[in-house]
C-alpha cells in the first residue's frame, strides 16, 4: 500500500527518511512546477529553479506542517510566497504594461496564454492558477493566498477580464 | 472577439501532467546531510572549539582562579563562557 502524504511527512519529520521525502516530492513536482511555470509566465527554467527551493523549504520546515490543510495546499503556499519574493528581489513591477499588447506578435496558442500572463499582477496569476489548473475551491485557493474570499474572487475576475481582452487582442491581430 | 468563459477557463485548466524528468534526484541532491552525520559533526566540532578554547584561555584562567581573594564563582562563569558557542551551534541544529 502507497503511505499517504501525513504518513510520509511523519517519517520524514521522525526518522529523517530520504526516501520518504522523495515520495512526496515525486508525488507534487508536478502541481508544484505547474503551478510556479503559470506564476513565472513561461519561464519554465526561472520556474523549476524556484520549485527546487519549494522542497526545499518544505523540507527545512516540514515539523510545522501541522496537517490541517492538506499537503498540497501548503506546498502551494510555500511556492506562492517563495514566486512573490523572487519578483521582489528581481524587479518591482512583475506586470508588464497592457499597453505593450501590440508589439507580441500574433500566433494564438498555449504559449500565449503564458505570455498574456505575463500581463497579470501576481496575486491575479496565482488566483487563476490556483482555481483552473489546480482546481481549488475559492476558500482553499483563498487560504493559500491568505487572503479574504472575496478578494480571491476579484482577482479571479480581474485576471480573467484582462486575459479575454489580451488574447482577443492577439487573435484579432492575427485574423487581420 | 472575445472569447467565451467556457473557452478561456478550458484554457486555464487544460495543463498536461510534467515528467519528473530527474528534478526529484536534483532536489534530494540538495538537501543538507542527513541529521546523524550532522550531529557527529556537531560533537567532533564542540570538542574541538571546547578544547582549542580552553588551550587558548588557560593561562588567563589559572591566573584570575589563582589570585587569593578570588570568587569561586569566577570558574563558573568561564566554564560557561566556554561552553557558550558550542551550545548554540548544537541548539541551533537540534
Amino acid at each position: 500500500m502507497i503511505p499517504d502524504d501525513r504518513a510520509l511527512v511523519a517519517r520524514v519529520v521522525d526518522l529523517d527518511d530520504r526516501l520518504a521525502f522523495g515520495l512526496l516530492v515525486q508525488r507534487h513536482q508536478s502541481a508544484v512546477r505547474g503551478l510556479l511555470r503559470r506564476l513565472c509566465a513561461g519561464d519554465d527554467a526561472t520556474a523549476d529553479d524556484l520549485a527546487q527551493e519549494v522542497f526545499l523549504k518544505a523540507y527545512r520546515n516540514l515539523r510545522r506542517f501541522r496537517g490541517e490543510a492538506r499537503f498540497s495546499s501548503w506546498l502551494y503556499r510555500i511556492a506562492y510566497n517563495t514566486f512573490v519574493s523572487h519578483t521582489r528581489r528581481a524587479s518591482p513591477a512583475v506586470a508588464r504594461d497592457a499597453s505593450q499588447v501590440a508589439t507580441i506578435p500574433p500566433s494564438l496558442a498555449r504559449h500565449d496564454l503564458n505570455r498574456a500572463f505575463e500581463h497579470l499582477r501576481p496575486e491575479e496569476r496565482a488566483a487563476l492558477a490556483l482555481t483552473f489548473a489546480r482546481d481549488l475551491s475559492h476558500e482553499e485557493a483563498a487560504r493559500i493566498l491568505e487572503c479574504p474570499v472575496g478578494t480571491l474572487k476579484t482577482h479571479v475576475h480581474r485576471g480573467k477580464e484582462k486575459l479575454r481582452e489580451l488574447l482577443a487582442a492577439w487573435r484579432d491581430a492575427e485574423v487581420a | 472577439m472575445n472569447m467565451s468563459d467556457e473557452e478561456l477557463e478550458a484554457l486555464l485548466g487544460a495543463e498536461p501532467p510534467l515528467a519528473d524528468d530527474g528534478f526529484t534526484r536534483r532536489v534530494l541532491a540538495r538537501l543538507p546531510a542527513p541529521r546523524r552525520r550532522r550531529l557527529g559533526g556537531i560533537l567532533a566540532g564542540s570538542v574541538v572549539l571546547g578544547a582549542g578554547g580552553l588551550a587558548l584561555a588557560a593561562p588567563a584562567i589559572g591566573e584570575v582562579v589563582m589570585t587569593p581573594g578570588a570568587s569561586p564563582w569566577v570558574l563558573f562563569f568561564v566554564i560557561l563562557a566556554l561552553a557558550w558557542l558550542p551550545a548554540t551551534v548544537a541548539l541551533d541544529e537540534a
